[in-house]
């Protein structure tokens, strides 16, 4: 892919661009945490982070993309 | 009888000065043609003090052409370069003819590198005379005794160092501000055709990568889950929080379990702590440091606190501004400040009591600047009526200043632990015991005093309530305009007197989308572009380099040429790797400009057919401007909504409460508000939007009767 999924800037994982992708990482790496702490779904978890205002504009957007794929549950 | 020529650096300044300098203390003031000067008589000498209107020379290109490099650059009056700067010429005539009648010269321009440079430029360039018969005034307030003092014993010659500083700065800033911004619109000339200047300079790069630095932590943020016990107990009938000893509990089964062994169960009071501690005064002001208070308490913007404050020492009532000084010299009669400051209404009582029961001398802080002390008032009253910004700031001022007489304050803190098996709870509470300077800066101090009940060893209080709260991490907060300014000190970027116009320039530039610091497509565009391909426009640590090589100029460590040459290979480096990419850079910069003026004109999705976007759009016909569906031409969608034909509007992330609708803000000079796009229809706007009507027919009637 020459354009990143969600904003077309240059992807650097054939996929996302540089902020896209540091927003996937801390997605997964954070997951980890919420699934121990509160025993969440990861699509639970997703929801959760797009009710909350803290969540970043490049996770949110990402959490829009991955929801529209068939099983976002893939990525993680 | 000598005829001496007085340069000051602004028309207030010259009259405070002349006023001061005349033996009666009434000096003449004679009108030339577009500009004035005032004559004293001094010892049978003859003073003419004249004022420039800050800088009356600038730099200028001598190689012609829009375009970049350009290195060489000559002083020229300011209005060779500034069309509106017409005011300028008959002033430089002014000075100009009153050199000729003069046998003697003075520089009494702000004692700054600023003040020292435009002093200088006007003895060379204005009168041309030998710069080495040039003596120089140095003072820190406009009163009467100080300029006296200051005339008397004036410097047997200018300050070079610091003109030579100064000459310095205004070359680099020059170069490296007129070069870049030339590269970046150019490059988006060259992309795309159009003429859209984007500027960066020496310290805006790396201040823009600060801002965009912190905007990616708070973009790619995930918040996580922890969990806060929260815990109530009765005594005497009252309702009392209590903290749980751990303040965050990582999974919510650990915060259950400490809820579930804690309801309905009793704590014992296992010990009572207090502790006291004295609070010494806070230190006296530098910039930064008014700057910091100003906003905290007033909402002022660093520039305009600086602005507010330059007029209060026009006005004599406070001390040079510019300072990073946080020390009152022994030098100071403070004594007769504070006598002179009881004598306002408003100040007496803490003054009388300050001056009964304080310190002998202020507390100093650590900070020093070898040209000014910290900001003090001058003990002047105000002899016009001030405006209400003017009257806060003064205030301050004055309040900070007797806080530094006053005696330690004496707070006591209280701890109540309260236990159940392995579970520990705190009441915590302060008190001043002795308010000492507190009582002079009351208005400016929080105490957060909380009260703790009377309570002994072994008392035993049941729970009433406690319950584990979910709550979740928050990314680190955006800068303020007090908060950027404070980064930039810490990371020696600019200087205490352009630090404060760089952060607004952040926003005027349109990096950045609002006072709170979110930066902009544009902003964006710049960063990432620069950042790929010329990353040392950027670099604090080249800027903050460039900045010490500067200061050791002004010391006499190294040359003005040696570290000028140096300056012009580094941007020259910069500017060849630009060129090279010059294609590249702007096509990136021109997709930044495209998003920016979407951002400001894109509100959002069309509520009407939840297809177009909605956009602000500018009739053609009457050059109104509304908001329309960008489905409007192809015929597919009819929505609009009325917008107001001044001030800026600003699309917000947040909807109308009462119909549902996208918010707007819109701003017009220093007024500001917040309202719906369905403003004209929304049912709870109608009061707002009828007060509104009545406001506008009384202007019309009120214009329709001025007009008969």
């Amino acid at each position: 892919m020459s354009e990143c999924r969600i904003c077309g800037r240059e992807p650097v994982d054939g996929r996302y661009c540089r902020y896209h992708r540091v927003a996937f990482d801390n997605l997964r790496e954070k997951y980890a945490v919420w699934k121990e702490a509160a025993g969440v779904s990861w699509d639970d978890y997703l929801e959760r982070l797009r009710q909350n205002p803290e969540t970043g504009r490049w996770v949110l957007e990402l959490i829009e993309d991955l929801m529209t794929e068939d099983d976002p549950s893939v990525t993680a | 009888m000598a005829k001496v020529l007085i340069i000051s650096e602004k028309p207030a300044a010259a009259e405070k000065i002349a006023l001061a300098l005349d033996e009666k203390h009434e000096p003449k003031v004679i009108k030339a043609r577009g500009a004035s000067y005032y004559e004293c008589e001094r010892n049978n000498d003859t003073l003419f003090v004249v004022y420039a209107l800050g800088h009356l020379y600038e730099l200028k290109q001598t190689q012609k052409g829009w375009t970049y490099p350009r290195f060489e650059t000559k002083w020229v009056p300011k209005y060779e370069v500034e069309k509106k700067a017409t005011n300028v010429k008959p002033v430089i005539s002014l000075i100009r003819k009153l050199s000729k009648e003069s046998d003697a010269f003075v520089v009494a321009t702000d004692y700054d590198i600023e003040g020292s440079l435009i002093g200088y430029l006007a003895l060379k360039y204005a009168c041309g005379v030998d710069l080495q018969r040039a003596r120089r005034m140095r003072f820190s307030t406009l009163t009467v005794g100080e300029l006296e003092r200051a005339y008397v014993n004036a410097l047997p010659s200018l300050d070079f160092p610091l003109v030579r500083a100064g000459c310095l700065r205004h070359k680099v800033d020059w170069l490296y501000g007129i070069n870049l911004t030339r590269a970046l619109t150019l490059s988006i000339k060259r992309a795309a055709g159009w003429f859209k200047i984007v500027s960066t300079g020496r310290v805006q790069g790396p201040t823009l990568a600060l801002v965009a630095e912190r905007e990616k932590q708070i973009n790619s943020f995930v918040p996580t889950p922890y969990w806060v016990i929260v815990g109530r107990v009765r005594v005497n009938d009252k309702t009392i929080d209590i903290d749980y000893r751990r303040q965050r509990i990582q999974t919510r089964m650990e915060a259950q379990s400490v809820v579930n062994a804690l309801q309905g169960k009793q704590l014992t009071v296992t010990q009572v702590e207090s502790k006291r501690r004295k609070l010494g005064p806070p230190v006296p002001f530098n910039l930064s440091g008014l700057q910091s208070e100003a906003y905290r308490h007033f909402g002022f913007r660093p520039s305009r606190t600086l602005a507010i404050a330059q007029k209060l020492y026009l006005d004599a009532l406070i001390s040079y501004p510019r300072t990073s000084s946080q020390q009152i010299p022994d030098s100071i009669d403070t004594r007769s400040i504070l006598r002179q400051l009881g004598e306002q209404k408003k100040y007496a009582r803490i003054v009388e009591e300050v001056l009964q029961s304080g310190r002998e001398r202020p507390v100093q802080g650590k900070k020093t600047d070898p040209a000014h002390p910290a900001i003090h008032p001058t003990g002047n009253a105000p002899t016009r009526k001030l405006t209400p910004s003017e009257r806060k700031l003064y205030d301050l001022v004055v309040r900070r200043f007797v806080a530094l007489f006053g005696k330690d304050a004496l707070r006591e803190s209280v701890r109540v632990t309260l236990k159940h098996d392995e579970h520990i709870f705190y009441i915590r509470g302060r008190r001043i015991l002795e308010r000492g300077w507190i009582e002079y800066y009351e208005p400016y101090v929080e105490m957060g005093e909380r009260e703790v009940p009377a309570l002994a060893e072994g008392d035993v209080l049941k729970i009433a309530e406690v319950v584990a709260e979910e709550k979740t991490t928050t990314p680190p907060p955006r800068y303020n305009p007090s908060s950027l300014l404070k980064e930039l000190e810490k990371q020696g970027l600019g200087t205490k007197a352009t630090r404060a116009s760089i952060v607004d320039s952040l926003k005027s530039r349109g990096y950045t989308l609002n006072d709170k610091f979110e930066l902009s497509a544009l902003g964006y565009a710049a960063f990432e572009t620069l950042e790929r391909h010329v990353p040392e426009i950027l670099s604090a640590e080249f800027t903050r380099r460039l900045e010490r090589h500067m200061e050791e100029v002004q010391l006499g460590k190294r040359t003005m040429e040696e570290v000028l040459n140096e300056a012009e290979a580094t941007l020259g480096r910069i500017l060849e790797q630009f060129k090279e990419r010059e294609e590249a850079i702007g096509e990136e910069l021109v997709a930044g400009l495209r998003g920016y003026w979407r951002e400001r004109e894109e509100i959002g999705l069309c509520p009407k057919c939840g297809e177009g976007t909605l956009v602000i759009i500018r009739s053609p016909k009457t050059g109104k401007r509304f908001i329309g569906c960008s489905r409007y031409k192809e015929g597919g969608c009819d929505a609009t909504f009325p917008l107001p034909q001044k001030g800026t509007i600003t699309p917000l992330k947040k909807k109308c409460e009462y119909c549902g609708y996208q918010m707007i803000r819109i701003s017009r000079g220093k007024r500001g508000w917040e309202t719906c796009i369905n403003w004209a229809q929304c049912p709870g706007r109608q009061d707002q939007l009828k007060r509104l009507r009545e406001r506008q027919r009384q202007e019309e009637t009120k214009e329709g009767d001025n007009s008969e």
